[in-house]
């Protein structure tokens, strides 16, 4: 049966999205980006965190607006319309969040994307029927759609969209939080859907085994550029890319990069500080963290890598206390951490920097050291580490009385790191430092970190930067999908052939686009 | 001359009031996301703990007003708001409604519907004469008191520790969390301010209306809410900035409109509301607080 | 597998319910005194307005404070086309030709102040429905405002802050009764709509919704369209049932008691709607014994108005703090497992989606 108009016209039906270009809160998110979605064929859109894919995706759809360039169907342009004419024009997207109608039931949320199609209630109501049962989820119409389980709510999403009979679908991160098989059998959905719906599809992930298998074509965004656009193959053998996602210096075939100090040689073990064991975290019916073990001793620079998704935060937010785990321990000291309110934890001598700064705008530079002393019992010597901190870097003495909103993003960075450690923590988390700065900024901020770290100061850092955690921190565990796949002393790693298979999950991309 | 002159003090006293008004409802507002409809019920109850203990010696009377209004406040959080601190806008919305009407209802069963005269400090209805205006003396003591407690706010909130951890929550309540601040403590002193704010603000209208009713705190609250949605919902200078505009605006409208729409100036400032809701939502300071992303 | 059912009888199961229940009520209370024959006819008029309000708050998940505002106009233009023609001179001197010397029959006049309360959504829903969240529900208060400014000013058209009386007193409890059936049937006929349909998929979700060709603003706009319809004939059955139209009863008790009886029943459905009206006059009205002072043995309890209010808004606030989804908790009166049994042996399927389907 076809599904509406999709039929099995195929054709060389094709979306342009044009020298595309977007800013918002100061940031360019995307800047002279084109991409070609051709009917009938799946393009991969990969890139590290921050790159602009999402946001490119919201340019297609019409949530985001463009400073420049345009997006057209078959030569007709539809930029500046809105999102249900996008809709009509035959774009259906599926979301990293599935963002079903929670209290409608999963029949309901298939048929409403019926409608855009015909006005036939019996007819949509048919059609839904039909998807579902062709996605595996036949039994399940007539549950409220938040009683899916996750993966369960990820295929009627595909459902949903493909009742909308579209002719290009856009596809955000459909696997995240999928364990392998479920993985596995998305790849399959997507495969049937090229085949059958003739519909052209363009593809978000960081599982890049789904990417490669799955895409005629696959596209690479940086920072908000296009940086190589190639098949899979071409993808997987380009230097560049590879540069993108895992850092400055390929980390299989070099040493690690030159401008950073190599880890001395480990000395000799000393009492750990953090124990994490068998910790799991959940969102719901996600679970983004499975049996991690890690451990920090005192005064060690401990870094976790893996790619997006993998759970990096998840589990800082656990040992921070931001999320309650659902399995596993957590010790400071030998003394497990006492599950108190969020505030309560920078007492226990946990602080986090987190992903994204965060730094208080409208307060100056000073005033924020100051909120960060809020847990010091000790007034006047909170006072003597302010005056110290901006001692060591003067670049925030010299922005003290400046709203932090104003500063630089490297500065931004700064300022959140002193803040976290004006109030005297025994470890310090990081989220993500490099996230969104160049290079040379994050030569500053990492500069920082190691006179921290040389002060005595116990880090524990997440990075996305797999070659700069490695030069940085004395062991890295790689964390993908939620697990713990490969631990051990950085310069090990660094030089082990298995680190990008731990990291991406196979034996190099070339085996798996072949 | 001397009436425009009059004029421009009307408007900067009832623009100072207004500012506080809109300050109680715009602090509440920028740390919990919670517009507070009671706040004018914390002046109901200023002006009633007034009628209640108005025999008693000046400065007593000022303490025990001032502390039962605080009390309230502070009553107020914590059993009507803090169940509710995670609830979604729409239901701290109605929450707040509800403790309004309660405690106007309460008023209502325990002193009646009858007015209640203000007489405390009735000597102030006399007018001095100051550059060539006559001023009610009740005027210069309202705006001394305004721009006393407004000073003294900047200056809790720039200069001491805890102004700044209340400032960084209003900023970003999750980051101050992780940085340590405690949201209680943030939380009911933003409560007690408030408060302070709202008996100062029943001193001063309750003697320029003079009388106190259990639904006096209806016109201030609503004045107030305008000006903190005006100036922008969750920034403090917003706040001020559209207290002073709204009485400003108030002050014009009554001077400059015809006699026969004079009363109509209620729809015409809710018409200008709703102009600024359209067109700029988030108010004249620009904040996050209303914006939602995909 | 063949086409999917439609949903056919037990989709109407709850209507059915809700209707039983009210007719229940009226008759049983013919057999009781008059004054709470009163009540009751109260209760049903409440129905029709609270109902009606659901139609755009319940379907929209917009907060609408507002809507007490099209009660006003529902009540005044009643007013306008049935006070009779010789009565108006002394209740409304100033009042135009046209309106002076026109007096309508009670339904026509009723339709047509329906249809008036339902203009004045159109021309304030515009430029509202555009707006979101707390925007949306300050909007919406905006409009309460401007309503009852203009209407206890307009002293030519409305006798301003005084009363206006003189109207037929035509509501009995048969005809409140009438009313609120055929609105609890619209209001389940307009979520079976596609309109209706596409709306509460907004109120899921408003991204996922907007990328599934939903016009957001435009549906919610035929809902507060219908909505002001209902709830301004509710306006005028309020008008009939009294004899007089006070500005001042249009205003914030009003609001404040309709948005209390759909969060105590639960905004979430129509069968919270209905369930909210009838506990929340109840309790009144057992408050309202109570205010008239009560000897509990041990204490007696002095005479106070003001009393149900407070207990009104106390429990208002423990609904909120301990069940905030209400009682209904957002579903329809559930199909009995008798009959659904029955039902299921025939082939039925057993709905467990909020909307009855």
């Amino acid at each position: 049966m076809d599904a509406g108009s999709g039929g099995a016209e195929g054709g060389d039906s094709r979306l342009h999205a044009t020298d595309i270009s977007v800013s918002f809160d100061g940031i360019q998110a995307l800047r002279d980006v084109s991409i070609e979605i051709v009917r009938g064929q799946v393009l991969g859109l990969i890139g590290p965190n921050g790159a602009g894919k999402t946001t490119l995706v919201n340019v297609i759809t019409g949530f985001q607006k463009v400073d420049a360039g345009k997006v057209a169907v078959d030569g007709r342009d539809i930029t500046g319309t809105p999102p249900a004419a996008r809709c009509v024009a035959g774009i259906a997207r599926t979301f990293q969040a599935a963002r079903l109608f929670d209290r409608l039931s999963v029949t309901e949320n298939v048929e409403l994307a019926a409608l855009v199609t015909t006005s036939d209630r019996r007819a949509a109501r048919d059609l839904a029927a039909e998807l579902l049962d062709w996605v595996g989820l036949g039994s399940s119409g007539h549950l409220r759609a938040d009683q899916l389980p996750h993966g369960d709510k990820r295929l009627a999403g595909v459902a949903r969209a493909l009742a909308a009979s579209p002719r290009f679908l856009l596809m955000d991160e459909p696997a995240a939080g999928l364990n392998e098989s479920e993985a596995q059998d998305l790849i399959e959905v997507i495969g049937r859907v090229r085949e059958r719906f003739a519909c052209g599809v363009l593809l978000i992930e960081h599982n890049v085994p789904l990417i490669m298998a799955v895409s005629d074509r696959v596209h690479v965004l940086s920072e908000g550029r296009s940086l190589f656009e190639g098949t899979p193959r071409e993808v997987g053998g380009s230097a560049a890319v590879r540069h993108a996602y895992l850092g400055a210096g390929a980390v299989a075939a070099e040493a690690p990069a030159s401008g950073s100090v190599p880890p001395a040689a480990a000395p000799a073990p000393r009492k750990p500080l953090l124990e994490v064991s068998a910790l799991g975290v959940r969102y719901g019916t996600v679970e983004a963290v499975r049996n991690a073990t890690i451990q920090v001793e005192e005064g060690e620079c401990v870094a976790v890598v893996g790619p997006n998704g993998a759970g990096k935060s998840s589990l800082l937010h656990a040992i921070a206390g931001v999320v309650r785990p659902a399995a596993g321990t957590i010790r400071l000291n030998g003394a497990a951490l006492a599950r108190g309110s969020i505030e309560s934890m920078v007492g226990q001598g946990v602080s986090l920097v987190p992903e994204g700064r965060h730094v208080f705008a409208s307060l100056t530079v000073l005033e924020n050291l100051q909120a960060g002393a809020t847990r010091r019992t000790d007034a006047a010597a909170a006072r003597r580490d302010v005056e110290a901190l901006m001692d060591d870097f003067p670049a925030l003495r010299e922005r003290a009385a400046i709203p932090a909103g104003r500063l630089s993003g490297g500065e931004q960075q700064q300022l959140a790191i002193a803040r976290a450690l004006v109030a005297k923590p025994r470890l310090l988390l990081l989220d993500e430092p490099s996230l969104g700065l160049a290079p040379l900024v994050i030569d500053t901020v990492y500069d920082m970190l190691r006179r921290i770290h040389a002060a005595g100061m116990s880090i524990l850092l997440v990075e996305q930067d797999a070659a700069r955690a490695l030069g940085f921190a004395r062991r890295t565990y790689v964390l993908r999908s939620g697990s713990v796949v490969m631990a051990g002393a950085s310069a090990d790693l660094a030089r082990d052939p298995g680190f990008e298979h731990a990291y991406f999950g196979f034996d190099g991309v070339e085996a798996a686009a072949s | 001359m001397s009436a425009v002159l009059q004029h421009v003090v009307d408007m900067v006293s009832v623009g100072g009031l207004y500012a506080l008004m809109a300050l109680g409802i715009g602090l509440i507002f920028g740390i919990m996301r919670l517009i507070n409809f009671a706040h004018g019920e914390l002046i109901m109850v200023g002006g009633y703990a007034t009628w209640l203990v108005v025999d008693l010696p000046g400065v007593a009377v000022i303490v025990l007003t001032l502390a039962i209004v605080v009390l309230f406040a502070i009553g107020m959080e914590r059993i009507a708001f803090r169940p509710l601190r995670d609830a979604s806008p729409a239901t701290l919305l109605v929450a707040a409604f509800a403790v309004s009407y309660f405690l106007q209802n309460l008023a209502l069963v325990m002193f009646g519907g009858r007015p209640k005269p203000f007489t405390f400090a009735d000597t102030l209805i006399e007018q001095v004469t100051i550059a060539g205006l006559r001023i009610p003396q009740l005027q210069v003591m309202s705006l001394v008191l305004t721009v006393l407690t407004l000073v003294g706010l900047a200056v809790i909130l720039k200069r001491t520790n805890i102004g700044v951890q209340m400032r960084a929550a209003a900023q970003d309540f999750r980051m101050a969390r992780l940085a340590g601040i405690r949201a209680n403590r943030v939380i009911a002193l933003a409560f007690l301010i408030s408060g302070v704010l709202a008996w100062v603000v029943s001193v001063v209208y309750a003697a320029q209306i003079g009388q106190i009713s259990p639904t006096m705190g209806l016109q201030p609250v609503i004045v107030g809410f305008v000006a903190t949605v005006i100036g922008g919902l969750g920034s403090l200078s917003g706040a001020v900035i559209g207290g002073f505009l709204v009485g400003s605006l108030t002050v014009a409208l009554q001077a400059l409109l015809p006699g026969d729409l004079r009363e109509f100036r209620d729809a015409f400032l809710f018409t200008g509301l709703l102009l600024v809701l359209l067109v700029r939502p988030s108010g004249i300071i620009a904040t996050r607080a209303l914006k939602e992303r995909v | 597998m063949a086409g999917a059912r439609s949903p056919g009888i037990t989709a109407w199961w709850p209507a059915l319910a809700l209707v039983l229940l009210l007719v229940a009520i009226t008759v049983l209370v013919g057999l009781a005194s008059p004054s709470l024959q009163r009540v009751a006819t109260e209760m049903l008029i409440r129905v029709v307005i609270v109902v009606g309000a659901y139609i755009f708050i319940g379907n929209s998940g917009v907060l609408s404070f507002g809507h007490v505002g099209f009660m006003a106009v529902g009540a005044y233009v009643t007013a306008w086309l049935t006070i009779p023609v010789a009565q108006k001179p002394f209740i409304l001197p100033d009042l135009p030709q046209f309106l002076a010397l026109t007096e309508l029959p009670v339904f026509p006049a009723s339709l047509a102040a329906g249809a008036a309360a339902a203009l004045v959504a159109l021309f304030f829903g515009i430029p509202l429905m555009r707006l979101s969240g707390i925007a949306a529900s300050i909007g919406t208060f905006a409009m309460l405002v401007i309503i009852q400014s203009v209407f206890s000013h307009w002293d030519e058209m409305t006798g301003g802050a005084s009363s206006l009386f003189g109207l037929p007193t035509y509501t009995t409890r048969w005809v409140a009764l009438g009313w609120a059936i055929a609105t609890i049937v619209a209001a389940f006929a307009y979520q079976h709509t596609r309109s209706g349909f596409r709306l509460r998929s907004s109120r899921e979700d408003p991204v996922a919704a907007a990328s599934f060709g939903v016009s957001i603003t435009r549906e919610r706009l035929v809902a507060f369209v219908i909505s002001a319809f209902f709830v301004g004939i509710g306006g005028v059955l309020q008008a009939h049932f009294l004899g007089i139209v006070v500005a001042d009863s249009f205003f914030l008790a009003s609001t404040f008691l309709v948005i209390a009886m759909l969060v105590v029943g639960g905004i979430g459905s129509v069968s919270g709607a209905v369930i909210g009206v009838v506990v929340v006059t109840v309790l009144g009205e057992m408050l309202r014994r109570a205010e008239g002072g009560i000897d509990l043995g041990v204490v007696a309890l002095p005479a106070r108005p003001g009393l149900r209010e407070v207990g009104l808004a106390a429990a208002l606030l423990v609904i909120l703090i301990f069940r905030p989804r209400g009682l209904m908790g957002g579903v329809e009166i559930p199909v009995p497992s008798i009959l659904g049994r029955s039902l299921a042996r025939r082939g039925a399927r057993i709905p467990t989606s909020e909307s009855g389907k």
